[in-house]
């Protein structure tokens, strides 16, 4: 981990880990992760919207999201216990990084997957949206 | 005229195809996830799935709106060829993303 909040530095020159503990740099701070809860609101909704019930492989991210919601698990426990194929859930994973969904710790391999801090705050959106899965 | 009906029906046959090919994923998804949002796109995609059947009956097999469209000005035919075409064009948009 990088040298974290000495007193004198700006906010800015930072490094991110002290803000968001799995960023480390700016190229990793996606433009949305800046709004306000607010701002958030209406978007992030959408996003979960269309990627739980809009596409092919809903289901399955519903699935993962629930899976990770009880506790951080790499892609090929998930795999294991949601009796997927690896090769799929690396692709799901990768759709719910990419919309902000889930965020990843460490490295490629092994890696941990948890929800983001937007994506705990929606629970509530989720759960209706997979009202009745498993 | 018979050309541009030919193809507004092709093209609204098209939809026909792509709007089959959404309702399989989100019909499967509604069945899997139950939620509102599922059965709205289920109920969406099957309102404008009757809209493009309508279509192509109307255009090809009706008896007399099939007539009566191939002998009207080329006009007509070429408007409802472009809307088809601009739906087909959102339907497969949509389609590229619901893949994924």
């Amino acid at each position: 981990m990088a040298p974290c909040c000495n007193k004198k530095t700006k906010l800015l020159t930072l490094p991110l880990s002290c803000l968001y503990p799995s960023c480390e740099t700016v190229a990793e701070l996606r433009p949305v992760d800046i709004r306000t809860p607010g701002e958030l609101g209406p978007l992030m909704e959408g996003v979960l919207w269309y990627v739980l019930s809009g596409t092919r492989g809903g289901p399955n991210r519903a699935r993962i999201l629930k899976a990770l919601k009880r506790r951080p698990r790499n892609a090929n426990q998930l795999a294991e216990d949601l009796d997927l194929d690896y090769k799929t859930v690396r692709h799901h994973l990768d759709v719910l990084l990419d919309n902000g969904v889930v965020d990843n710790t460490g490295g490629d391999y092994g890696s941990v997957y948890t929800l983001t801090d937007r994506t705990e705050q929606y629970w509530d959106t989720i759960e209706e949206i997979i009202a009745e899965i498993e | 005229m018979a050309v541009w009906m030919t193809a507004a029906s092709v093209a609204s046959a098209l939809n026909v195809v792509v709007l089959l090919v959404l309702l399989s994923v989100w019909t499967r998804n509604y069945l899997a996830v139950g939620s509102k949002h599922a059965l709205g796109l289920t109920v969406f995609g099957s309102l404008l799935l009757a809209e493009n059947c309508l279509s192509v009956y109307y255009y090809v097999l009706d008896p007399e709106v099939a007539v009566l469209l191939r002998s009207a000005a080329p006009v007509a035919g070429r408007a409802m060829t472009f809307v088809a075409i601009l739906e087909l064009g959102g339907l497969l948009f949509l389609a590229w993303i619901s893949l994924d």
